[in-house]
């Protein structure tokens, strides 16, 4: 009786939905449509144009114009400035979020909220806060080139900082909210069983968060490969010196060089493009262990 | 010893969750924590692993003061509530890692992980992952976790909470089986009683942070000592009994064999426990052949398998109530448990009369009320403490004056003064001498002790200071309140007011207590601030329910309306009644309220000539 009784409740609330489905099958479809043709024009196209425009030389074309000093040096600086980052960036980033989930002080919320802003102020901005904390004619900047000949601004160091600066909150937040729901029992229970400190996190807290650590390490370091406003401030536009791959193809479409600057960014672009996919497959596995 | 906890406690925020807790634990013995959710019971386990520091006391594991060391340097094995099995290893490396956290060689750890499977029947499960394995398995790797390091003690904390009653059934034999045959030294949490009664050789049955009582199952199910207990354990009826001449009387019958009891009620009143299998039914009175209780209606029967469950109302009985006291009805309500017999001659139905005897019974030793005196400089302490000495006198509970002063010498001397006053009173006084803010450091006293009723008294003189510091004790104070006024030798008529509408339960359940020993009259006043008079049926029932709770106890009860403003009404009726004692009930305070300062209660306070009581708070203990 009872499930009858759920038949006949559940049948005409279904049937209006079946009716209007059946009546414009279309608008379905043509929502779809909208969708993809705006993906198309808005992501594809360009793509396709750079490709296009990037091997118009054909693939030892290509290849040329990648190997040239200043493209090959430029890449480089990007590659290896970037991977700095992202190690510091990663740990720090660890263990930021860590002692905003586990550890309560004066001033934790704000700390928390600080950390997003990165992404709120303007890059160029960034670059020039740090030109003016460390340029040469700056108190810490001088002290720190007659001191220990280090020279910051215009040079790696200014880059990685740059970089350190605009990527901070990735591997923070995406950190933050996995450690949030591991239980503070898994740590009590590693204490009661004698592990040490860093036993604990190394056998039982990081297996946990790596995921999320190597996807926010990931995001950083795709963020910052294509990084431009803050580091023209901060390296300036010096061939094979403070050049990155990001500036470069902006020198390049400056003196009309539109393909060398299609094909650096083609490079950029397989690496973004790799990356992404990389960081989407360790979410989907995270979230298939979950 | 394998454990011993000295006067512990914890706070939490303005929380005491553990509060003074002392416990020792014996070789081998597995001794079950037993209380309520959020009684304090999880903490005591996590103080004694060193997962939370104790505020005061200290920890001995085996003749070693642990106090001060680390989780890691205690070597206890510790089953949480959801295991805590590390996610990411297998059940292997689970079971292995405190013994690789200590160093121990592959070989050996690989040997230890192999029998621990065997010990808790997983063996060749070593291989799989937590997620892997059902919920009664996981609680087995946890166990199994916890053993591999041989741990001094092993704690678990709820450790059957999160499975179904069946596997819970299996696991706990085997988790008997397992400590018996290891003799490691055990605590358990839970707030399952059936679960301690089939686990613990021991129990220690927790409320509030306290330990109340600690002893073998049986012990503690069969004559408990303390009402809490009583009730927690296993179903309960508890009547009030009359001591008379060495017997015991429950109604009209007398209990034999009661001759070891005490009573320290100044009537000769003690409780009466008897379980629901301690009764026995009968349609007729001659079929039993035990001391007959009285005869009573059954009200429900519940079928639960082996046993039968019946609850049933016995008409009213001479000089006995159930405590604690049940708000408006009458008659005993009693609970009965039978196994049914399987041919289904006699049973029972709902609504047939019938007969109850008892062939068991234990007498729990009644608590008297105990007094907390608040006294600081600007009391009139004279007033306060000659009436003090009389409450004391007619609750035969013991006193404890609290002095309070900015100063300690000043509050030694306050203490002194009330010492010399008290000279003639023949009770149990306490002193306590603290120093500091008045209000403050009488809330702190009365939440760490235990007491049922704190009194004080208007100030000397008018001192705007002395009014306030009243008025937040009267806000602040867990415990109903009651303000001295005036010299007043005995307390002969009480009323209840009951204005706003409805009588509170709380007021007429504690100033019942007050009104009984004192052997005092009372009336239940209600005042109409109503302009059109109307018959209000509702208020008529209630105040009807209110004055039979009072009879029920043996109290004189009379029942008054009056038509008015209701503070002008119940200041007249005081003087014309000649009542020497006021109740009234403080309701949940609202913002207004409190800004307002203009509650009935405050304007009664101010205005009244006699003492007022103030019923607030959370009561522990009725009746």
């Amino acid at each position: 009786m009872a499930v009858m009784a759920n038949t006949a409740a559940t049948t005409p609330l279904a049937a209006p939905t079946k009716a209007r489905r059946v009546s414009r099958p279309w608008g379905q479809w043509s929502l779809r449509a909208v969708a993809l043709i705006y993906l198309s024009v808005m992501l594809l196209l360009p793509l396709a144009a750079v490709l296009n425009d990037g091997l118009s030389g054909g693939l030892s074309g290509l290849w040329a114009d990648i190997t040239r000093p200043a493209a090959w040096a430029a890449l480089r600086l990007s590659l290896w400035t970037a991977a700095v980052m992202t190690v510091i960036n990663t740990i720090m980033g660890v263990l930021t979020a860590y002692v905003l989930v586990r550890y309560k002080f004066p001033g934790r919320s704000f700390l928390n909220a600080i950390i997003d802003i990165p992404f709120a102020i303007p890059t160029l901005v960034a670059g020039l806060m740090l030109v003016v904390l460390y340029g040469p004619q700056t108190a810490v900047g001088g002290f720190l080139k007659q001191q220990f000949g280090w020279q910051i601004i215009f040079a790696p160091p200014g880059i990685i900082l740059a970089l350190l600066f605009v990527s901070f909150p990735f591997v923070v937040r995406t950190v933050q909210p996995v450690l949030m729901e591991i239980d503070t029992d898994q740590e009590d229970a590693a204490a009661t069983l004698g592990a040490s400190g860093w036993r604990t996190f190394r056998r039982v807290l990081f297996p946990a968060i790596a995921p999320a650590v190597i996807s926010g390490a990931l995001l950083s370091f795709a963020r910052a490969l294509g990084e431009f406003g803050s580091i023209i401030v901060v390296a300036g536009n010096f061939p094979l010196r403070s050049q990155t791959a990001a500036v470069y193809v902006l020198s390049q479409i400056e003196s009309d060089n539109q393909r060398a600057a299609s094909a650096v960014s083609i490079v950029l672009l397989t690496l973004a493009f790799s990356l992404v996919f990389v960081v989407d497959f360790i979410q989907r596995r995270q979230e298939h262990d979950a | 010893m394998s454990i011993v906890l000295q006067d512990l406690v914890k706070h939490i925020g303005a929380h005491t969750v553990v509060d003074h807790v002392s416990l020792e634990v014996h070789d081998g013995e597995l001794l079950v924590l037993l209380g309520p959710s959020g009684s304090g019971k999880s903490t005591i386990l996590r103080i004694i692993a060193g997962l939370i520091p104790a505020d005061q006391g200290r920890v001995w594991l085996h003749g070693r003061d642990v106090t001060d060391l680390s989780p890691q340097q205690r070597n206890t094995g510790f089953v949480f509530q959801n295991y805590s099995l590390f996610r990411h290893m297998t059940v292997a490396d689970n079971i292995e890692f405190g013994l690789a956290s200590r160093h121990v060689p592959k070989a050996q750890r690989t040997a230890k992980r192999e029998e621990l499977l065997a010990l808790v029947g997983l063996a060749g499960l070593g291989g799989r992952y937590p997620k892997q394995l059902s919920g009664g398995q996981q609680q087995r790797v946890a166990v199994a976790r916890a053993l591999a390091f041989e741990p001094s003690v092993l704690l678990l904390d709820e450790p059957f909470g999160a499975l179904d009653v069946k596997i819970r059934a299996q696991l706990r034999q085997a988790l008997k089986e397992i400590q018996q045959r290891i003799r490691v030294t055990t605590i358990l949490v839970t707030h399952d009683q059936e679960e301690a009664f089939e686990l613990a050789d021991r129990i220690g049955v927790i409320d509030r942070g306290k330990l109340l009582e600690v002893g073998p199952p049986t012990a503690l199910y069969r004559s408990p000592q303390q009402e809490f207990v009583a009730t927690f354990l296993g179903g309960a009826n508890l009547l009030a009994g009359q001591a008379k001449a060495g017997r015991v009387n429950l109604g009209s019958m007398e209990l034999s064999n009661a001759a070891s009891y005490t009573t320290v009620d100044p009537e000769g009143r003690l409780e009466v426990l008897f379980r629901p299998e301690d009764l026995m039914l009968a349609t007729q009175r001659e079929e039993l052949t035990i001391p007959v209780l009285g005869q009573g209606v059954i009200e429900e029967v519940l079928f639960l398998g082996t046993l039968q469950r019946l609850r049933l109302r016995l008409q009213p009985l001479p000089d006995t109530w159930h405590l604690p006291p049940e708000f408006g009805e009458t008659g005993v309500p009693i609970q009965i448990a039978r196994i049914p017999r399987s041919d289904g001659h006699l049973d029972f139905q709902v609504g047939q009369q019938v007969w109850v005897g008892i062939h068991n019974f234990h007498i729990l030793p009644r608590i008297p009320m105990r007094l907390a005196i608040g006294l600081d400089e600007h009391t009139n302490a004279e007033v306060l403490l000659n009436y003090s000495a009389l409450l004391a006198r007619i609750t035969n509970g013991p006193l404890t004056v609290i002095a309070v002063a900015e100063d300690r010498a000043d509050a030694a001397q306050l203490s002194k003064y009330a010492r010399d006053n008290l000279m003639a009173h023949t009770g149990e006084v306490n002193y306590h001498i603290r120093a500091g803010r008045s209000p403050e450091e009488l809330v702190r006293d009365l939440k760490q002790g235990a007491y049922d009723l704190l009194v004080l008294a208007e100030p000397r003189k008018i001192a705007p200071r002395a009014e306030t510091n009243l008025r937040e004790l009267v806000r602040r104070s867990p415990l109903p309140v009651l303000i001295v006024k005036g010299e007043h030798a005995s307390i002969r008529r009480i009323l209840f007011c009951t204005a706003g509408g409805e009588p509170g339960k709380r007021d007429i359940i504690f100033g019942g207590r007050i009104a009984r020993r004192a052997g005092a009259a009372t009336t239940l006043l209600y005042v109409d601030a109503a302009t059109v008079r109307a018959a209000r049926p509702w208020i008529t029932n209630h105040l009807e329910e209110g004055a039979l709770t009072l009879r029920n106890q043996g109290i004189q009860v009379g029942v008054k309306e009056r038509h008015g403003v209701i503070i002008e009404e119940i200041l007249q009726e005081i003087q014309q009644g000649e009542h020497d004692l006021v109740v009234i009930g403080r309701h949940l305070e609202t913002a207004q309220t409190r800004f307002a300062q203009t509650d009935l209660a405050s304007e009664i306070l101010q205005r009244a000539e006699c003492p007022v009581l103030i019923v607030t708070g959370d009561l522990n203990r009725l009746g």
